[in-house]
């Protein structure tokens, strides 16, 4: 019975630590994390599944199709069951704004549609300054849902939790057959990965029920229904470290929104919350065995999903998982 | 008749009459107008209904007119949702779904925003026992609060409002020049119009904030369309069809058909929690949609808007147009028999 520890409670530790389970299930998985839920990166993140080629750079394409499949084929029969609700996956449209074409993008296979509308519904609409307007049809995970759905699953499956927070990694040496890490920005530290670095965001919880459809674009302005609640965002700061709400990014990303979404005026903010997307060119999902102090240590790295942690959790944790029982397989040997 | 302005009197306070006393004043504005009704928001029959735009059981009308009064409602609806009062106002855009049992062409396919056919992806993914669909954008009121608006609006411009119920139209004839009469199913009696007939639609109302889209369902082998349509604070699921059913008593078999029905479609709707139920009274008539300038001794004349049935928010803002038109003419013919 091989004995697992998953360092991260985010969406990418929960998500793996589940896929372990699912694909190994004579293994016994303990999640070990500083942090867990409203505490983690993952908490805030926005839910909107779109993802983006160059926005996960150093991976080959299909390999990011097949990720972005695998995670559409589970959300998508998530959002059409009765476990909506309690899962947090909703079916949303909306309209994709761009001032260059988007060809080909990976999600439009996935996603339920994907199509360029007519230059009058665009005028209509009010977002005639674009030249391109898309309107798809998609998922969102509302991941203050959706992240206690998974965590609930792991947790009847038999898994174990521990609250701590590791600083050194001989800490673990011996105590655990495998060790999967899904610490995000926190492999910095832990893993002395230097190119992992973050791109601070920040955004608005508001209250708007009357604005069904998402609004997306890549100048930092982003509006995406969550259930009660809907998304105001966002900007992108690169090496920014600071997890204080600043004031003058709430009033500018509320006046580019503005511009795109005149009907959002009169929406009561609810909370703002800032998160530092864990960067790395490319993801890390592969196996290192480490020569620590204390004796060898077996690692199965899944991290540095930047932008698209969300929208690529269930595809890479399904990829990592695959090498933990490679990893698993051959150190029997 | 005495070169003045006419004095004008709405009759019915639904979004029927009141749409048309607030485009009567903007197209008049130095005629006095007066509201009257027995009944305001939220307890007209306009309150109850879901607030979709769609045209749906019309009766007789003639699609050219449907067509114009549902086109020109639509387009003041969208730009309204776009502004910064919207949810003030009461609207807001909505994408969804609507399937079939068969292939469909509808008329109002060229006015909906990205209307379009669905793929067999989603016809599986979405309702598989569905043999054709469409995807489109479209708006939807909230009625509860839209109504209020259009008072205010009327009562900012100088507009007399006044809670009474009349029995005789020709007794408001007395008083005023012109009246319009908005009274929807209460023509049956008030204009002696026996082709006004009620279909009831009886609707829940659940809270299910997960659900963005519309979906709504004929079949063939249905008693009715099912539908379930987001609004701003719940979702409205429905419905019935019942001709000639006068009753607005709620039927406990017909919430359990919408339940089923409306699960079927959006399963995890078992979680939602239940608001209130509701039926009313489509004012249906079998030709159409009544719009029509009856004359009466001295000047005097009666324009008829009603008779329409279960698009009554589709077309208001069109047919108060078409309404304005029929005093300006009037008004033209009467002062030129000077």
């Amino acid at each position: 019975m091989p004995n697992i520890a998953v360092l991260g409670a985010g969406i990418i530790g929960v998500s793996t630590a589940l896929n372990i389970q699912n694909l190994i299930p004579s293994a016994q998985v303990k999640i070990i994390s500083e942090k867990f839920g409203q505490e983690t990166t993952s908490w805030g993140a926005g839910g909107l599944f779109r993802p983006t080629a160059k926005f996960i750079q150093g991976v080959p394409e299909e390999k990011i199709r097949r990720w972005a499949r695998a995670g559409w084929d589970f959300y998508s029969s998530l959002a059409v069951s009765d476990k909506a609700k309690e899962s947090g996956m909703q079916i949303v449209s909306g309209f994709i704004l761009s001032q260059t074409k988007v060809e080909n993008p990976l999600y439009k296979d996935s996603v339920y549609s994907f199509h360029e509308i007519s230059r009058k519904a665009v005028t209509e609409l009010g977002f005639g300054h674009y030249k391109y307007v898309y309107q798809v049809t998609t998922v969102i995970a509302i991941v203050r849902d959706y992240l206690p759905y998974l965590f609930k699953r792991f947790e009847e499956n038999g898994g174990q939790t521990e609250q701590r927070r590791i600083d050194d990694l001989n800490e673990l040496v011996g105590q655990y057959d495998l060790v999967v890490n899904c610490t995000g920005i926190g492999s910095r530290s832990l893993f002395g990965d230097t190119s992992i670095f973050p791109v601070r965001g920040q955004l608005l919880r508001v209250k708007a029920p009357w604005i069904k459809n998402f609004i997306y674009t890549e100048d930092d302005a982003y509006l995406i229904p969550n259930g009660e609640l809907l998304v105001v965002g966002g900007c992108r700061q690169h090496n920014n470290y600071n997890l204080n709400i600043e004031a003058s990014d709430s009033k500018a990303i509320l006046e580019r929104c503005y511009k795109i979404c005149p009907e959002l005026k009169g929406a009561v903010i609810d909370h703002e919350w800032t998160g530092l997307r864990p960067t790395r060119v490319p993801i890390r999902i592969e196996k290192e065995i480490l020569q620590l102090k204390k004796g060898r240590l077996v690692v199965v790295h899944n991290y540095g999903h930047g932008a698209n942690g969300i929208s690529m959790s269930w595809g890479t944790s399904m990829d990592a998982a695959e090498l933990v029982k490679d990893a698993l397989l051959s150190s029997k040997l | 008749m005495a070169a003045r302005e006419p004095s004008i009197c709405v009759l019915g306070a639904g979004v029927i009459g009141l749409s048309s006393a607030v485009r009567i004043q903007d197209e008049f504005p130095r005629c006095d107008v007066t509201l009257l009704a027995d009944r305001f928001s939220p307890d007209t029959t306009s309150d109850g209904s879901g607030g979709f735009w769609l045209p749906h059981l019309v009766g007789g009308t003639n699609q050219d007119s449907i067509s114009k009064w549902s086109a020109s409602t639509l387009d003041y609806m969208i730009s309204l949702t776009k502004s910064p009062l919207a949810n003030q106002i009461g609207v807001h855009l909505l994408s969804g779904y609507s399937f079939f049992s068969e292939p469909q062409c509808p008329e109002w396919r060229k006015l909906v925003l990205g209307y379009r056919e669905v793929t067999d992806k989603e016809l599986k993914l979405l309702l598989p026992k569905a043999k054709f669909g469409v995807f489109y954008t479209t708006v939807m009121i909230n009625v509860k609060a839209y109504l209020p608006w259009l008072i205010s609006r009327f009562k900012q411009k100088n507009g007399k409002v006044i809670q009474s119920r009349a029995d005789k139209i020709e007794d408001l004839l007395q008083k005023y020049d012109i009246v319009v009469n908005c009274t929807g199913i209460g023509a049956n009696k008030l204009a002696n119009d026996s082709d006004v007939i009620p279909i009831r639609g009886q609707v829940t109302r659940v809270k299910a904030p997960w659900i963005k889209h519309f979906m709504t369902y004929e079949g063939s082998d249905e008693h009715c369309e099912k539908y379930i349509l987001p609004g701003t604070d719940t979702v409205v699921l429905g419905g019935t069809g019942q001709r000639g059913d006068w009753n607005t008593q709620i039927d406990d078999r017909d919430q359990q058909m919408i339940w089923d029905g409306c699960l079927e479609m959006i399963p995890s709707l078992k979680h939602a929690e239940v608001i209130r139920h509701w039926a009313g009274l489509r004012p249906h008539r079998s030709s159409g949609v009544r719009i029509e300038t009856e004359k009466f001794s001295g000047g005097k004349m009666v324009v008829h808007n009603y008779g329409h049935g279960g698009a009554g928010v589709t077309l208001h803002w069109g047919c108060a147009g078409q309404v304005v038109e029929e005093i300006r003419a009037a008004i033209k013919s009467t002062v030129s028999r000077l």
